[in-house]
This record gives C-alpha cells, sequence and structure tokens, in this order.
C-alpha cells in the first residue's frame, strides 16, 4: 500500500516528487526489495522529514534520489522527478550534473577528505562547478564558512578536517552542500553522531539556512524529537514500505497506522515525568495492533530510606598521560575523571548523564577494575573493588556486573547464547550441570526470549534481543549492582522503550541497583532515581531525578536539558540563538592542579557544584 | 515477569543462519577458487595413495634396475615390462613413482611445518596483543629480528649447524616461519582484544587463560586459517628449494626439489624428463593451494564485494 503524499494546496508544483519508487538489491538468487512502492513529493522550502528504524529503507530512498547506487547490484523502478525532469533517465553524466548542484547529500559523518585542508576541498567544488577562479573560489570559501558560522573563517580554510571537532567538520559538509546553491538539500542522518548541544546547533543552523537559501530539505533520521524540530511534514518508513505521511503536526497528534502508533508511544518525552517521584515504565502500544500493552506501567519504589549505601564512589579521579615532543615526553594529562564521589543504595538507579568527553564511561569502567590508575575509593558493599587493594575479580564479579553499548560486539559471535549464560555459572558456582540448564532457561524466561533461543548464536539475533541476552547474562550471577554503560544509546527506538521498560522490571523483582550512563536525558528522567550530571570529568550536579529536572541548577545542566530535542510539534521551540560553543577537552597541560570540589545543598539531597570564579577548569 | 513485545527486527535477524554453509556455498562461487581447490584435492589424493598408484617404490634401491636408467617417457622396462610414462632417472628410478612420492615427502614437510610455525607463532602473537607491555615487546622485536633475515638464508645456516633429514627440513621452517604467523595473530588479536566481549568476560570473572583460548583465539582463526594456507605452499617451495640446494632430504629419498636437482645435470643432454616433470609437479601444486588461499582470503573477508 502507498501513499501517495497530498499536495500542500499553496504549492503548486513540487521539487522532487517521487512514485513507486522499488528499489532491489542482488542477492544470491535475484534481486531483493529494499524499498516498496514509495511515494511523496517535497515542495519548494519545504523540509520533509523521512522518519525510520534500521532496515526502514530510508536511506536507500535517499541515495536511489541522488543515483549513488552501484548499478550493476541495485535496482531502481519507479519515477523519481527532480524539478519536472525524470531522474531515473538520465545519463551518469547528465545525473552527476544535477547532483552536486541541483541537489546536494550530506551525510551522517561529514565526508571530507582527510590529506586535503577544507579550504582546498571547499575551492575545488567551486571552481569545478561554478567556473570560478582560484581568488574569487577563496572569497566564496570564506563566505560559505560564514555562512554556517563558523567563527574566524578565513583562518580555518587552512585547517585539515582532523583539527576540527565532529561538530564543525559537520558545519563544514554543510557549507560545501550548500557551495552550489543547490534547490534541494538531503541530510542523511546529519546529527546522529554529535553530541546533544551540538546537535542542537546543526539543527538550528540548517532551518536557518533553509530560510537564508530558500531550499527544500529531505531530512532523514530515526530520531522523533529531531523530526519535531525540524520537519513540515513526515513520512514515516517501516521495513522498506511508506506507512503514513501526513504534516508533521498531523502525524504528532493524529498517528492512523498501529507502527507509527507505536513509535510514538516508545519515545522517552523530557519532561513528561514532571511531578512524579519515580521512576515509571513505559506505556507500550503494540505495532502490529496499534492497541497497547498490558504491562505494569506502575511507579518503581524508592530505595528504602535509611539503608546503608551499596556502591561508594569516594574522591575518585583518573588521569591518562599525553606524551608527545621529541622523546616522547609527557606533555599534559588528560583529566577524565576529577574528584568524583557519589554512592548508590541497593534497589536504587542512580545515573550518569553528559556528553562525550564527560568522564562518564571511565567512571564506570573505574568501578568495574576495568581502569587502572585510579585515585580515591571504590568500595561495594563492604569490599574494595578498584585499585591495588581490590577484592578478587571472582569475588567481585558475583556482586557487580555490567551491559555494555553494543550488543554486536559484547557477544563472543563464536558461543552459542546458552553457552554464553552457563559460562559464569560454570566458573563460579557449583552447580550440576542439570541446574546450569535449568538456570539458562530461567535467565532467558526472565528477558522476554524464548528457551530454545539458547542453541542460537548470537547473530541470529537482532539488537534488542542482543541487548536481552546481555542482560541475561549480567544478571546469571545474581548481582546486586548492574552497570549500564549506554545499555539502550544504540537500540532502535521502539526496542529501547522496550528494553528500558524490562531493565526497570529486574530491578522491581531483585532489588537491583543500577548505575545507568547515558547521554540521553528524556531516557535518564525515565528510569533514575537520582541522576548526577557530568562535565568535563565533575559532577556538576546531582540529586534526585525529579529535583534535578524540574530546577536545573547548573548552567550545564540547563544547556542540555534545553539541547534535547523535543518530540512535539507543537512546542517547538523558538529560534534558540545560534553559538559556536565547542565541547571542551579536559586535556591540562602537566602540573595542572585541579581546584578543590565544593559542592553546594540547594535542595534536600540535591548538590550543585561551586567553582570560585577564578577556576581555569569552567567557563 | 516482564511483559515482551514483539520485536520488529526478529524475523529478520534469524533468516541469517548458516554461516558455515554460506561461506561455502560463497567459495564455491568462483570457478578458479573451484579448480584450485579441485586440484588440490587431486594432488592430496595422489600422495596419500601413491603407493597404490605407482608400481615401483622408488626409496627402495632393491626395486630400482641401473638398466632401465635414463629411459624416454613411454619406453618400456626389460624388467618389469611396465612402460615408464614419464620416464626413468639416471638410476634407473620411474620419474611417474618418483614424483607421487617426492609429493608426498613436499605435501607433508609443508604441512607439518606449517601447522607447527601456526601452533608457536598464533600462540606468541596473541598472547601478545593480549597481554602487551613488556612481553608483547619481547615477543615482537624477536619478530622483527626473525623477519629482517632473508629466509633462505636462515634455513640454509640452521641446516648447514644440523646436517640433513626430514625432521631438520621441518624443524628449520618452523623457525624461519612462525614469525610470520605472530605477526599477523598479533595484528587479529589487538583488534579483537579491544572489542567488547573480552571485556565482559573479565568482568564476568572468566580467567585470563580461558579468554584466550576460548574466546580470542577462535575469534582469530579466519586470517590465520589464510596465512597457514599460503604458507604450506611457502614451505613447499622453500623445502624443494633447500633440496635442490643438497641440504634438505637424503638423497635416497628424493623429494621434488632433489628430483630436479638430479635430472638438472642431464638437462642439456637433452633428458628433460627428470627434472621438467618434477618441476611441473612442483609448480601445479603450489599454484593450487595458492588459490586456494587467495579464494579463502576473499571468503573470510568481511569487507568482500559479492
Amino acid at each position: 500500500m502507498a501513499f501517495s503524499a497530498q499536495l500542500r494546496p499553496e504549492e503548486t508544483q513540487p521539487i522532487l516528487s517521487v512514485s513507486g519508487l522499488t528499489t532491489s538489491f542482488k542477492v544470491a538468487r535475484g534481486w531483493k526489495p529494499v524499498v516498496r512502492n514509495v511515494s511523496f513529493d517535497i515542495g519548494p522550502r519545504e523540509t520533509l522529514a523521512v522518519v525510520g528504524e534500521s532496515g526502514s529503507g530510508k536511506s536507500v530512498t535517499a541515495m536511489s534520489i541522488m543515483g549513488l547506487l552501484n548499478p550493476r547490484t541495485s535496482l531502481i523502478e519507479g519515477e523519481i522527478r527532480f524539478d519536472g525532469t525524470s531522474l531515473t533517465r538520465l545519463s551518469d553524466a547528465k545525473i552527476r550534473r544535477v547532483r552536486g548542484s541541483d541537489m546536494s547529500m550530506i551525510f551522517q559523518d561529514a565526508s571530507l577528505n582527510p590529506v586535503y585542508t577544507v579550504g582546498f576541498q571547499l575551492t575545488e567544488v567551486l571552481r569545478l562547478k561554478r567556473g570560478m577562479s582560484r581568488s574569487q573560489a577563496t572569497e566564496e570559501a570564506v563566505t560559505l564558512l560564514e555562512k554556517v558560522r563558523i567563527p574566524a573563517a578565513r583562518k580555518r580554510l587552512g585547517d585539515y578536517p582532523h583539527q576540527l571537532s565532529g561538530g564543525m567538520r559537520q558545519r563544514v559538509a554543510i557549507a560545501m552542500a550548500l557551495a552550489c546553491k543547490p534547490r534541494l538539500l538531503i541530510a542523511d542522518e546529519p546529527t546522529t553522531a554529535l553530541d546533544v548541544t551540538i546537535q542542537a546547533q546543526i539543527i538550528e543552523l540548517i532551518k536557518l539556512l533553509q530560510d537564508e537559501e530558500h531550499m527544500s530539505v529531505m531530512f532523514i533520521t530515526h530520531d522523533m524529537g529531531v523530526v519535531a524540530e525540524v520537519a513540515d511534514r513526515t513520512a514515516v518508513m517501516f521495513r522498506g514500505d511508506l506507512v503514513e505521511t501526513g504534516t508533521t503536526q498531523e502525524i504528532f497528534a493524529r498517528p492512523r497506522e498501529a507502527y507509527t502508533k507505536a513509535l510514538l508511544a516508545s519515545i522517552p518525552r523530557l519532561g513528561s515525568m514532571n511531578g512524579t517521584d519515580f521512576p515509571q515504565p513505559f506505556e507500550l502500544i503494540d505495532h502490529r495492533t496499534g492497541e497497547p500493552v498490558a504491562a505494569a506501567a506502575t511507579p518503581l519504589p524508592a530505595a528504602p530510606a535509611g539503608s546503608l549505601s551499596l556502591l561508594d564512589v569516594d574522591q575518585l579521579s583518573l588521569r591518562f598521560d599525553v606524551r608527545g615532543g621529541y622523546l616522547n615526553r609527557l606533555i599534559g594529562r588528560v583529566h577524565a575523571v576529577e574528584d568524583v564521589s557519589f554512592s548508590i543504595a541497593p534497589g536504587e538507579t542512580l545515573s550518569l548523564v553528559g556528553e562525550s568527553g564527560s568522564g562518564k564511561s571511565t567512571t564506570a569502567r573505574a568501578i568495574m577494575g576495568l581502569s587502572s590508575m585510579v585515585r580515591g575509593d571504590i568500595r561495594l558493599g563492604g569490599l574494595v573493588a578498584a585499585g591495588p587493594k581490590a577484592a578478587p575479580r571472582s569475588v567481585l564479579c558475583r556482586k557487580q556486573q555490567m551491559i555494555f553499548q553494543d550488543p554486536f560486539a559484547s557477544l563472543d559471535p563464536r558461543f552459542r547464547v546458552g553457552d554464553l549464560l552457563a559460562e559464569p555459572l560454570r566458573l563460579h558456582l557449583k552447580l550440576q550441570e542439570t541446574e546450569i540448564e535449568q538456570k539458562v532457561v530461567a535467565l532467558l524466561r526472565d528477558v522476554g526470549l524464548r528457551p530454545d533461543m539458547a542453541q542460537r548464536f548470537p547473530h541470529q539475533f537482532s539488537g534488542g534481543q542482543r541487548q536481552r541476552i546481555a542482560i541475561a547474562r549480567a544478571l546469571a550471577l545474581d548481582p546486586q549492582l548492574v552497570v549500564a554503560d549506554e545499555a539502550v544509546s544504540a537500540l532502535d527506538v521502539s526496542v529501547k522503550a522496550q528494553v528500558i521498560n524490562l531493565m526497570m522490571e529486574i530491578q522491581r523483582e531483585r532489588q537491583l541497583s543500577y548505575l545507568f550512563i547515558s547521554h540521553d536525558m528524556a531516557v535518564v528522567e525515565r528510569i533514575s532515581h537520582r541522576v548526577a550530571v557530568m562535565y568535563l570529568g565533575r559532577i556538576v550536579e546531582i540529586g534526585p531525578r525529579r529535583s534535578v529536572f524540574e530546577n536545573p541548577s547548573h548552567p550545564y545542566t540547563r544547556q542540555l536539558m534545553a539541547a534535547a530535542p523535543v518530540p512535539d510539534p507543537s512546542r517547538r521551540q523558538l529560534r534558540r540563538g545560534l553559538v559556536a560553543d565547542e565541547i571542551r577537552s579536559p586535556i591540562r597541560p602537566k602540573g595542572f592542579a585541579p581546584a578543590l570540589t565544593r559542592m553546594i545543598e540547594v535542595a534536600p539531597d540535591h548538590f550543585v557544584l561551586d567553582l570560585p570564579d577564578h577556576a581555569p577548569e569552567f567557563p | 515477569m516482564p511483559v515482551d513485545l514483539v520485536d520488529p527486527f526478529a524475523n529478520e535477524a534469524e533468516e541469517t543462519a548458516r554461516p558455515m554453509r554460506d561461506l561455502i556455498r560463497s567459495y564455491f562461487r568462483s570457478p578458479i577458487g573451484t579448480f584450485g581447490l579441485v586440484l588440490m584435492v587431486l594432488i592430496v589424493l595422489a600422495a596419500v595413495f601413491a603407493p597404490f598408484l605407482s608400481f615401483q617404490n622408488p626409496y627402495d634401491l632393491l626395486q630400482l634396475d641401473i638398466l632401465d636408467g635414463q629411459l624416454k617417457p613411454g619406453e618400456t622396462s626389460a624388467a618389469y615390462g611396465y612402460p615408464y610414462m614419464l620416464g626413468t632417472d639416471d638410476q634407473g628410478r620411474d620419474m611417474f613413482s618418483a614424483i607421487l612420492y617426492g609429493l608426498r615427502i613436499s605435501l607433508g614437510v609443508g604441512i607439518l611445518s606449517a601447522t607447527t610455525a601456526a601452533l608457536i607463532g598464533a600462540t606468541l602473537g596473541l598472547v601478545a596483543a593480549y597481554h602487551g607491555g613488556r612481553l608483547e615487546s619481547i615477543i615482537m622485536r624477536l619478530v622483527d629480528f626473525q623477519l629482517s633475515f632473508p629466509t633462505i638464508l636462515v634455513a640454509l645456516m640452521i641446516l648447514a649447524v644440523m646436517g640433513k633429514g626430514i625432521g631438520n627440513v621441518i624443524l628449520a621452517l618452523v623457525l624461519v616461519e612462525w614469525a610470520t604467523f605472530a605477526r599477523t595473530a598479533r595484528g587479529v588479536g589487538l583488534v579483537e582484544s579491544r572489542k567488547d566481549y573480552i571485556e565482559a568476560s573479565h568482568v564476568l570473572g572468566v580467567p585470563s587463560w580461558r579468554i584466550l583460548l576460548r574466546h580470542l583465539l577462535p575469534n582469530c582463526i579466519p586470517p590465520l586459517i589464510v596465512i597457514a594456507t599460503v604458507q604450506v605452499a611457502r614451505a613447499i617451495s622453500l623445502e624443494a628449494t633447500l633440496s635442490f640446494l643438497g641440504v634438505g632430504v637424503p638423497i635416497t629419498e628424493p623429494s621434488l626439489g632433489l628430483l630436479i636437482s638430479n635430472g638438472y645435470q642431464y638437462m642439456f643432454s637433452g633428458m628433460y624428463w627428470m627434472s621438467v616433470f618434477p618441476g611441473l609437479a612442483l609448480l601445479v601444486t603450489i599454484v593450487a593451494i595458492n588459490l586456494v588461499g587467495d579464494r579463502l582470503r576473499d571468503v573470510l573477508n568481511p569487507r568482500k564485494d559479492t
């Protein structure tokens, strides 16, 4: 079933018109369609968001439009019209003329050539496509870089891509895409690899440029929050089919299809937990029927007050040497974690939030004993957990376990699932083979998998199922603390919500404590009892989730919350003003003495870092 | 009990179920790879069943008749009445039988030395990758040291000190080949040991030796198989070279290299068959093994373009 999108009444001629697009890839026997009968239009100056999870065919659709697929291994059927001319019938040479001048594309990781300077790559495009002279091109390159709000644009021309941060690289890629004044910009997950605050900047930039340049934009993303921020109209794709199209308001307010409903129900929305104290599972919707799932969406109880804490981290610091220069001298240190203290009570979830380089994962690894060079104290229920006096691993591993970010990497591909789950049991518990088998079956059931799946290998599972297996393995030894390092970040939206619910259910049943590490404020809001915000290796704010989210007191926490995209088009934020702040580096010169940590209590149990004005670390 | 929603991606993953079968199927997609494998299997079978395929044991001097010496291909034996398909050498040895028996030695030496070198080299390389630090430096500097000498020179020196004999040839080949395996294994091992599943094993309290053997090693096997295949071919040619130079196998049990060497002095008297046929046999063997190795490299490479 295909939805031919409605033209908006005020638009007469769509700039891009796709009808009945079917793209197939060559497989061992014949052709396998990966995009089926997709039709949509993009009007002038309109932003269409194509949203879908992995395998939905959204990127393949974009590649088909751009003519970037290898004609030997892919087959495009249907009609793609750009400004009235059919692209499917154009020769390669003619397509190349359209591509890059009338329509351009930006990708997830800024596609710049690492061996040429930014200036060279920009002027090359200008000279080739717009026939400019060298000096004209240089001037135009500066203008373009200024247009994408790169500070000190002229100086940046001589930089190589690796000298720029991820956000700046993406700005340069956008500048290159704009070089030929395209009428259609196709942006394929342009912000997915970026941190939240940088993502907000880039989205803002694309919106602004669209106004200035009168472009149409096709914005491909998996993130409904981003969709709500940018799109006039939205097309939802699922496994190669276009499920639903409509104005963004319509899609969010009145989704028609079951899949769209399920997708919307599973997005964590920042602010949805205001007024509540405790974590609460998502109320999910079945993607086939559109009916609510009868889940126990009751809030999780608080940790019993006054109980002894399970994990105590006291003044944890971690530094890595930076060497360079002649004879590899010590020239500085990465202050990855700086004087971090917190504790977790039994049955409690503490979340560590922060962007890349904030030290949240390093803290987690230190707690799990995966880092050497630890200063400070980490104690787990009376045991020393890290450092030279740490208790033996065989003891610690029965009390604390870890779930990793990428379920495709954390399971040994050559082990059957049953063996993966049985391995820790065999090593640490003196059990009969039959008891081990029973336990494996019980573990699989606990995480919502079938017992017969024990016979399979990890690659026979989807990402969500693999993360369930990883959770089951972490639970095998019945630990008291589970450290989840970005455990749901790599999962698709609809699966993510399910896994978060699962983690909460397990906590309810087993009185587990979680140290939940994430960059996603909305997910953190769902799952946490308490929250610690990390920035440049320090905790800048820590306290009960409700207090921190309803009354963020550190400027960085406020920045982080403002940057999170809100999946609600009616609350689309007014222009936030375009800043080009970078995430600062935690590398300090040799002999740097960090300021002492002083926390001020702003509300009961809610502390904020107080650094003196002259402290060199923060703005 | 948690409620399970159906995972929209679940079925997709289940479809890709049989990795081994897929590998085999994709191997045979290439005609050249298939040809190489068929050839290699035929050669191995010929070597294994040499006693049944030849009517003479070329190593048993009592079966040789000096009167049959230097016969052309196709001439008939005076003593036995059989035709010598590929002629005889100067001592009346049937060339066909000698090649089959020579193949046994060549293949045996090649396979045995390559697997031994693989075991030693892979172990050292993986230990270096996994352990890191000073141990890694020591092992890898040793590898660099080893690889900085020309292989043939090292093998010659070893055999000059220890003397001829199949055992010594194998030993010499192992000593010159282990470094290649060590280097490859360390490369793959470094990549693999940074993956989360190794760290997950640490967290689960799996002992180091077990992580190394049960988790790291099996995941490093594919590139090692490719190297091992190519190294078998290399060992065979190296053995042939050594034997040709007269420091390899004893003269009474000629391998292909020694057969070539023995026939070499008659080349200019028009008795080409004494060295050309063993030479061809050696060439075909090495080419077949290399074809298989190349195809394995393509098939086992995860970034293949098929």
